[in-house]
């Protein structure tokens, strides 16, 4: 049987929170920064000045692993980006546990529009946005 | 079907192509997925368009040639020609006689390869150098990018007016990936996914070829979705000022 990682298992956690909202990427890899960095993990994934902001190749890895595995569904765009969200298969592996964290952050991340994420992110991380493609100047105008 | 195109941004090369190619089948031509840039040495790829056995043909030959691993100089490039040359035109005489033999009047084209090499050299210029089916050459670097295939005319039109130069190559691989996902959006003759992206750069003093991986390449496409979100928005703000007046 899969054994997930703990990695694996927040992520997971993540798409299983506020009733399985769909997530697009950049919703994910921003929530799970946040994550990272309001509990301050050792083990976690990391992040890197990407060109929209924090970004960790690893995620994309497991996000690849949890769909192979039945664990997460996609829905594909050609013209969007991708939105994930976990398969009743995923969810059984979970449990019943809820991380109040990981809700809290998730109904924070999806009720922003994607110019306003990228606000909140890069004036709280400013270290963070220094390769993104989008610069605070025109976020400012937004 | 190709795209192939070459950016020669401020520290390196990123070289992109789509994915899908067209052969010949006893029931008609099919389509399958192909790739169609090529790892040479340690510092030079090889990306082509035009037919799969010519392309075959070439890359063994080119790969052949150890001093491509060197500072290109002209002698060298002339050699590298003269080795192609034979190969195609006993190609075009074969094909011309064979089809003649059929209708005379009627040649369809022939299986013709036309190349894109890029190299970083030892100082840090980089070489886009393109190789028609004659074996005519230019060098495109100065133009600041190259391109070969039948949706070239998409690399042109999208192209245009960035300063390809003086971007960085992450910046270029943004741009790469643009141009390849709108010509196989817009393009109705056989362009088709998966993008690939290679890249090659000059860090202090070791030169590194790179192949995207799927986990770059699903960042990319999503950077990609984010710019044209932002675009979208921009748009709509230039809209409502136009409005206000």
């Amino acid at each position: 049987m899969f054994k997930l990682s703990f990695k694996q298992k927040i992520l997971l956690s993540l798409l299983k929170a506020y009733n399985k909202k769909a997530m697009s990427p950049i919703q994910i890899m921003k929530s799970l920064f946040l994550y990272s960095q309001n509990k301050k993990l050792k083990e976690f994934y990391e992040f890197k000045p990407y060109l929209y902001g924090p970004c960790s190749f690893e995620v994309y890895h497991d996000l690849r692993i949890l769909l192979a595995k039945g664990l997460i569904s996609a829905i594909p765009s050609l013209y969007s980006w991708d939105f994930y969200t976990v398969t009743s298969h995923g969810e059984k592996i979970l449990g019943k546990e809820k991380d109040i964290e990981l809700e809290g952050i998730k109904k924070f991340v999806v009720s922003k529009s994607f110019p306003e994420l990228l606000k909140e992110i890069y004036s709280k991380y400013p270290e963070f946005s220094k390769n993104s493609i989008i610069n605070n100047e025109i976020l400012k105008k937004l | 079907m190709t795209l192939v195109i070459a950016l020669s941004c401020k520290n390196g090369i990123v070289i992109t192509s789509d994915g899908q190619t067209t052969v010949g089948s006893s029931g008609g031509p099919v389509r399958v997925e192909s790739q169609k840039i090529f790892k040479i040495n340690e510092n030079t790829l090889f990306g082509a368009s035009g037919s799969v056995g010519t392309i075959q043909k070439s890359l063994q030959i080119v790969s052949e040639i150890k001093d491509l691993e060197s500072d290109w100089t002209p002698s060298l490039m002339n050699n590298v020609r003269n080795k192609l040359f034979p190969v195609y035109r006993s190609e075009v005489e074969r094909h011309v006689v064979f089809h003649r033999t059929i209708n005379p009047n009627q040649i369809p084209p022939p299986p013709i390869a036309d190349i894109i090499l890029c190299k970083v050299q030892e100082d840090g210029h980089n070489m886009i150098w393109h190789i028609a089916p004659d074996c005519s050459d230019e060098l495109l670097h100065e133009l600041g990018y190259g391109c070969t295939g039948n949706g070239s005319i998409f690399a042109h039109t999208l192209l245009k007016g960035f300063d390809i130069k003086n971007m960085t190559t992450e910046e270029g691989k943004l741009l790469a990936y643009n141009t390849i996902k709108l010509a196989i959006e817009t393009g109705a003759y056989g362009l088709g996914e998966p993008i690939d992206i290679w890249t090659i750069t000059k860090d202090q003093e070791k030169v590194e070829v790179h192949r995207l991986s799927k986990e770059e390449m699903m960042a990319l496409k999503d950077t990609w979705v984010s710019w044209k979100e932002i675009e979208k928005e921009l748009f709509k703000k230039i809209a409502l000022k136009e409005l206000e007046k």
